[in-house]
């Protein structure tokens, strides 16, 4: 079994996750009270990857991560050494590409936060703390676990973008749909079906507990 | 991926077009299903067999490992140009074609790409420091050649993670033109197509890579599709061949 790129995945996806969410949080509360001119085109800059072959970000990012551009060179200034085919490139490619499923969820559930309710508990004088603590946290805890579970679910069937930026390297970017493709590709049909029906069943069961979370009185199903 | 979907997507309407027509005399179109790094020379060789004959070749491109499991599928491929010997002899153990529609015709040759004056010295330099860019060796010739290379130069066992792998040889060429590695070792035929300027790899240092063709068992046009191979085993082609960075076969197929 390729228990290696099975934890990598997982770690991929933990780790995207969590940035995701500390991104994510002011991202949507910002834009679900922002009604500038802009708006739609920020939005939709966000929602891009629902809609982008995932090579497009995967060939853009594979460009930019390249020494003889900005973004390239800066890295390697920074830490000595290239970024494509690193765990870093994956993290960094994951998290734009799960995006919109963190941020879509966290704004539709800033956006049902009732303003009166709000203003109110400014009007009686609660401080902010307070006022994030006992009203915009409890009623934003089933968003948040939404946006953390597609992210990390999303993040587990990311394939196209590791593709292109990947390099296919044992333990640093060997995820399991790569090595699963690889198995496929070597007609090495035993391993990819193992491999296959463990990422089946992982994503099932991820999938099983996010609806079955929301069918317990959480937030509306509004991610995609 | 993009590319093969849409190539047999292509083929099956070409298919249908084509099973409709006519006695054999007339001009057919052949679907060709091609591995990456025999691509550029198939363009050339299509066109100069359209214009000795009329029958057209539609090409397909893709990984030898893709290809071959749209064929297993029921893709509508006349032939199979694999980038291996693997894969067509696999077909013929499938039942999918006869053994006699197997043969060679074309022997790689492995280039080192990114090394400058140093030539091959440039990798025993950077061996410590600079990533390499080869196939998977588990998916494709090239990819063995190279590191049957790189263990014979006692560098395989140091590289590790800087050692990257490409799923075919054209994704190799992509990492260094990007200039994500430093050196890559590709397919001499890619140097040409490309006009880069490249190291060329001793033959020598590596299992021969030994591309192989079939003629797809289910095909309507077997005759044409046979006709095609003996072209491009001809003397004319194989000549060809060897300005574009492949070592020549014989006109039987066979290697040497």
């Amino acid at each position: 079994m390729d228990i290696q790129a099975i934890w990598l995945t997982a770690k991929l996806a933990l780790v995207t996750t969590l940035i995701l969410m500390v991104v994510a949080v002011p991202m949507a509360w910002w834009l679900s009270r922002w009604q500038g001119a802009g708006k739609a085109l920020v939005q939709a800059i966000i929602a891009l990857p629902l809609v982008l072959p995932p090579t497009v970000l995967g060939f853009y990012l594979l460009i930019a991560f390249s020494p003889n551009n900005a973004f390239g060179q800066g890295w390697q200034a920074l830490f000595g050494s290239p970024l494509a085919f690193t765990f870093e490139a994956l993290v960094i490619g994951s998290v734009l590409y799960s995006l919109p499923f963190a941020v879509q969820p966290l704004h539709a559930g800033f956006s049902q936060l009732q303003p009166a309710l709000l203003e109110t508990a400014a009007m009686l004088n609660v401080p902010s703390t307070a006022r994030w603590r006992y009203i915009i946290l409890p009623a934003m805890l089933p968003h948040a676990l939404i946006a953390a579970g597609l992210s990390f679910a999303h993040t587990i069937g990311e394939f196209g973008v590791v593709l292109m930026i990947g390099g296919n390297i044992p333990g640093e970017t060997r995820v399991a749909s790569i090595a699963l493709f690889d198995h496929v590709e070597a007609l090495d049909y035993t391993q990819a079906h193992q491999l296959a029906a463990v990422l089946l069943v992982v994503s099932l069961l991820l999938l099983i507990a996010l609806y079955w979370r929301q069918g317990k009185g959480g937030a509306q199903w509004r991610a995609m | 991926m993009r590319l093969s979907i849409t190539g047999l997507l292509i083929g099956l309407a070409c298919l249908l077009f084509v099973t409709q027509a006519k006695p054999q005399t007339q001009a057919v179109t052949l679907n060709v299903a091609v591995a990456a790094n025999f691509a550029q020379p198939l363009t050339m060789i299509a066109d100069s067999y359209f214009v000795k004959t009329g029958h057209r070749i539609h090409i397909t491109v893709g990984s030898s490992g893709a290809l071959f499991a749209q064929i297993v599928h029921g893709a509508p491929f006349d032939v199979f140009l694999s980038a291996d010997a693997k894969r067509p002899e696999a077909l013929v153990e499938q039942g999918l074609a006869e053994s006699d529609d197997v043969v060679t015709y074309a022997r790689g040759q492995l280039a080192l790409i990114g090394a400058g004056e140093s030539g091959v010295n440039a990798l025993l330099e950077a061996a410590d420091s600079t990533r390499i860019a080869i196939a998977d060796p588990r998916l494709a010739p090239y990819g063995l050649a190279a590191q049957q290379f790189l263990t014979g130069m006692g560098l395989w066992e140091h590289m590790g993670s800087r050692l990257i792998r490409g799923s075919n040889i054209q994704q190799t060429l992509q990492f260094w033109q990007t200039g994500n590695v430093q050196l890559a070792l590709i397919a001499a035929s890619q140097c040409v197509s490309y006009q880069l300027s490249c190291v060329m790899i001793d033959a020598e240092k590596h299992t021969d890579i030994v591309q192989k063709l079939s003629v797809v068992g289910r095909s309507h046009n077997k005759d044409i599709a046979r006709d095609f191979v003996s072209y491009l085993l001809s003397h004319e082609v194989q000549h060809q061949l060897s300005a574009m960075g492949y070592l020549p076969v014989s006109p039987t197929g066979e290697s040497r």
